[in-house]
C-alpha cells in the first residue's frame, strides 16, 4: 500500500482539455449507457481539471455507494479518461442554527 | 521568530504532545502497515451526534454533511465500542462533527469505554456538560478539550454564537468549566483538562485574552490552532494571513506558568494548509466516524461529495464486519494510489495531518519512525 507515495497523482491528457465541457459529459453518458450505473447516477459537470461530478439518481446506502462510484470511477478512467476523479454533488449543511453563518460549499 | 519549536511539553503531570504525533510509541502497527498487513486503527475520533447547539463561525461541520442522518442508539454506541475492543482500537476521541454531549448515548459510551479499558477523550462547548455529567464522566476521561473562541465573553458569543450580546453562552461555558476543573482537584483525577482557540485570521486581538483566560481557569493547557477550510476554501480561512500573528503567538505561549500551559500548533498553522504528502496513510491509524454513523476515512471525506470513500454506517450494521469488508480496505488503498492526491482532494489539515506526514516521511526515508525510548508521554493512544 505504500508504493506509490512517489508515483505522480493521475492527471488529465491535453484531449480532455480540449474538449467542451457538453462534448465530456456527452461522452460519460455515453459511457455508462446499458451499464449498470445508468441506473444510479447522472453526470452533472466535467471540468478541465478532471473532476467529474454526478447526481444519485435515488439514495444508496451508505455500505454500497462506495463500491458503486469506486467503480464507476474506475469505470470512467478505463474508458474515458484516466486523469478523471468522480465526485457527487455536494450537500451543504443541514443544521439551521450553523446555517445562519451562510456558509456555502464551493465546489 | 524562532521556527525550532518544542513537540513535547513538559506539564506538572508528565510530557504532553499536542504539535506532532506519537507514531514511535506504536512502532507493531507502524511495522505491520509498512509489511502490508491491514491493521486495526489505533485510534478512532467519532461523535455520537452531528447535532450542536453553538454555531461557529469555523466549525468544519459546515462542510461535512453526509448523504443521510441515522440517529446512534445508545445500543449500537455500545456495540461499537465492543467492536474496537474486539479489534484491538486503544482510544476514543469524541471530536468528529457534533457535540456528543448531547447525545443520549454520551454518559454510557464514555462509562463503556473505561470499562472495556479504551482511553476516551472528548472535544466539547461544555454548555451542556453540567455537573451531574461531569461526575458522570470525568473520571472515567484521559482528557477533555474545552472549545473556547475567544477570551472574551463579547467575543466568545459573537463567533460561537448568534451574537455578541449573547454572554450567557460564555458565562455557562466558564462555570462547568470552573467545575470541573475544581472537581478535579478534588477527586485528585488524573484527567487532563485543556481549552482550545481555533483561530482564524480575523481573531488575532483573541489570542492574549485566549491565553490569559486559561491560565486564570487553572487548566492544564490552552491549546490555539489553525482553522481548517475545505479543498475550495469554502470557510474562507486566508492561510497567508497566519504569519502576521506569529509575534502574539509567541506571546501567549510566554504566559505559561506551572499550572497552564498556553501551546500554539506550530507546525500546522506554519504549514499554512498545504500538506507535504500526497498520498493518505493517517486514516488507517486514525479513524473517523460521523455523527450521523457514517464510517468514512476521515472527516474530510464526510460531505456527500465524497461518497466514493463512504463505507458504511455502524447504525445499520456491525462495525466489525465493516473494518472486515474489502470495501474498508479499498477506500484505504485509493488513498494510497495515484488516483487521490491529498494536496487538491480534501480539506486542509485533518486530523491525521501529523501521523499522514510522518507516514510518508517515514516510507520515503526521509525521516525513518524509530521506536521510542524514556517515559511515555501523556496520551499515547491518541495519536
Amino acid at each position: 500500500m505504500t508504493k506509490f507515495a512517489s508515483t505522480p497523482t493521475d492527471a488529465v491528457s491535453t484531449s480532455w482539455v480540449s474538449k467542451s465541457k457538453e462534448q465530456r459529459l456527452n461522452e460519460l453518458t455515453a459511457a455508462t449507457l446499458g451499464t449498470r450505473f445508468e441506473e444510479f447516477v447522472t453526470p452533472t459537470r466535467a471540468l478541465d481539471n478532471g473532476q467529474v461530478y454526478v447526481s444519485l439518481n435515488k439514495p444508496v446506502n451508505a455500505s454500497d455507494r462506495g463500491q458503486l462510484l469506486l467503480d464507476l470511477e474506475s469505470h470512467y478512467k478505463n474508458s474515458v479518461e484516466v486523469g478523471i476523479n468522480l465526485w457527487c454533488e455536494p450537500l451543504g449543511d443541514k443544521n439551521s442554527l450553523r446555517n445562519l453563518r451562510g456558509i456555502q460549499v464551493i465546489s | 521568530m524562532s521556527t525550532a519549536h518544542v513537540k513535547e511539553i513538559a506539564t506538572k503531570d508528565g510530557n504532553l504532545i499536542l504539535d506532532s504525533h506519537k507514531l514511535s510509541h506504536h512502532m507493531d502497527a507502524v511495522e505491520a502497515w509498512e509489511a502490508g498487513e491491514r491493521i486495526a486503527p489505533v485510534s478512532v475520533d467519532m461523535a455520537l451526534t452531528r447535532a450542536c447547539g453553538a454555531m461557529c463561525s469555523f466549525c468544519y461541520a459546515m462542510v461535512q454533511e453526509p448523504q443521510e442522518r441515522s440517529s446512534i442508539k445508545v445500543d449500537s454506541a455500545l456495540a461499537l465500542l465492543d467492536d474496537f475492543k474486539a479489534i484491538g482500537v486503544k482510544s476514543v476521541s469524541l471530536i468528529s462533527d457534533g457535540e456528543s454531549t448531547i447525545s443520549k448515548a454520551y454518559v454510557p459510551f464514555v462509562q463503556h469505554a473505561a470499562e472495556l479499558g479504551i482511553d476516551v477523550g472528548n472535544a466539547t462547548n461544555a454548555w451542556e456538560w453540567g455537573p451531574e455529567k461531569i461526575e458522570a464522566t470525568l473520571p472515567h476521561m484521559t482528557w477533555v478539550r474545552f472549545t473556547v473562541a475567544a477570551g472574551r465573553p463579547e467575543s466568545y458569543a459573537k463567533i460561537m454564537f448568534k451574537g455578541p450580546e449573547h454572554t450567557q453562552v460564555f458565562d455557562k461555558a466558564m462555570a462547568n468549566i470552573k467545575y470541573a476543573v475544581e472537581y478535579k482537584k478534588k477527586h485528585n483525577l488524573s484527567v487532563t483538562l485543556g481549552i482550545q482557540m481555533v483561530l482564524m485570521p480575523e481573531f488575532a486581538d483573541e489570542i492574549i485574552p485566549f491565553a490569559k483566560l486559561a491560565v486564570d481557569l487553572g487548566v492544564d493547557y490552552g491549546v490555539i490552532k489553525h482553522c481548517s477550510d475545505d479543498e475550495n476554501g469554502s470557510l474562507g480561512v486566508d492561510y497567508s494571513k497566519y504569519e502576521q500573528m506569529y509575534g502574539a503567538l509567541e506571546q501567549a505561549e510566554s504566559l505559561s506558568n506551572d499550572v497552564t500551559k498556553v501551546i500554539v500548533k506550530w507546525e500546522k498553522i506554519m504549514d499554512k494548509g498545504v500538506p507535504t504528502y500526497n498520498r493518505f496513510y493517517g486514516p488507517q491509524f486514525l479513524l473517523q466516524i460521523s455523527g450521523s454513523g457514517l464510517i468514512a476515512p476521515s472527516g474530510m471525506f464526510f460531505n456527500a461529495k465524497f461518497s466514493k470513500l463512504h463505507i458504511g454506517n455502524f447504525s445499520e450494521e456491525r462495525f466489525i464486519d465493516v473494518f472486515k469488508s474489502d470495501r474498508y480496505w479499498r477506500a484505504m488503498e485509493y488513498l494510497a494510489s495515484p488516483a487521490f492526491d491529498a494536496q487538491t482532494m480534501m480539506g486542509t489539515l485533518p486530523i491525521q495531518h501529523y501521523i499522514s506526514a510522518a507516514l510518508d516521511n517515514h516510507i520515503k526515508g526521509i525521516e525513518r519512525i524509530t521506536p521510542a525510548s524514556g517515559e511515555k508521554p501523556m496520551h499515547v493512544n491518541f495519536l
